[in-house]
């Protein structure tokens, strides 16, 4: 696509806002909920001593 | 073809006798399994969201009606779908939970949770969003609107109160029947929502077309839910793994006897 097309593409018809504000929560509530769930991960790890999480552990 | 039949309930039968299925149902048994699913999901999720997006964001025309603002259906439609699905699935692992008494599965409940609501939540944002752009308004009382703010509010009461009740095993009981009375609203929502004229802006515009019309529409929808689904059962099972590990500390498996860990 070409330059223009992408910047109309962008606009969304004058609806930019309401059409990227519904994606790019996405991403944003993905990257959250790993973030959470990796330092959840890493306190109960560190509580158990477990140097690192072994899949095959037992 | 009968003979063929009754070998293969005979062999489910003796897979079934030999309990070959019992290590996915305690906690230390499915920790591995789980944690050796996890990234085929996210893989697989990753690959399906892709399609799903790029198709609603690409290929299919612009809305007659509603123009563009109408892709806001590729986002909105899949994750209303899948906060749904998760509540059953939820309230279904809880239910078996309180009737079976069966830790795994009271755990898998409160692992599912936080990523329905996730879900829930991003389905009423983006449907704030698409009421705004074709109402003017922030808040329609629809009857799908509505039914998401209790989906929301259901996930939230059901992760509050099973926070709020220290006693593990009450937390799990009280949180259960919440879940599965809860389930009473789910149901009204999908009985609301195939009636898109009386809920998705009064017309056979946007999801109703999407929906009525064309392949790629349908192929979007189908593919951005699958992806969704699969997210949801990684990311439950990273929490479920947390949640096995937090739950089990105590027991030989977690950390041995004798062991220097608390």
């Amino acid at each position: 696509m070409s330059w223009d097309r992408w910047l109309e593409f962008l606009q969304m018809g004058g609806y930019a806002l309401h059409v990227w504000g519904s994606y790019l929560v996405l991403p944003a509530l993905v990257l959250i909920e790993l973030v959470l769930l990796r330092l959840r991960k890493r306190e109960i790890l560190e509580h158990l001593g477990w140097r690192r999480d072994e899949w095959g552990r037992r | 073809m009968v003979l063929s039949e009754k070998v293969l309930v005979q062999g489910i039968i003796k897979n079934l006798e030999n309990k070959a299925w019992y290590p996915y149902c305690s906690p230390e048994g499915f920790y591995p399994r789980a944690g050796a699913l996890i990234p085929w999901l996210a893989a697989a999720a990753l690959m399906a969201c892709t399609v799903g997006l790029y198709l609603g964001l690409f290929v299919v025309p612009v809305d007659a009606h509603q123009g563009e603002v109408a892709r806001i259906v590729f986002i909105h439609v899949p994750a209303s779908w899948v906060a749904m699905l998760i509540f059953l699935a939820t309230a279904a692992a809880a239910g078996i939970g309180l009737t079976f008494n069966a830790r795994l599965a009271a755990m898998a409940a409160i692992a599912l949770a936080p990523t329905g609501l996730m879900f829930a939540f991003l389905d009423l944002w983006s449907g704030s969003l698409w009421d705004k752009a074709v109402s003017g308004n922030w808040w329609e009382w629809h009857l799908s609107t509505y039914s998401e703010l209790v989906l929301v509010s259901l996930y939230i009461g059901f992760v509050g109160l099973h926070t709020a009740i220290e006693d593990l095993q009450r937390a799990n009981k009280a949180g259960s029947w919440l879940l599965l009375v809860g389930v009473i609203s789910v149901l009204v929502n999908l009985a609301a929502v195939p009636s898109w004229t009386a809920v998705h802006q009064g017309a056979p515009r946007g999801a109703a077309s999407a929906i009525g019309l064309g392949t790629s529409e349908l192929a979007s929808l189908l593919a951005t839910g699958l992806g969704f689904v699969m997210y949801a059962g990684a990311a439950a099972l990273l929490r479920l793994r947390c949640v096995i590990l937090e739950g089990e500390r105590q027991s030989n498996w977690v950390t041995p006897r004798g062991s220097a860990t608390p």
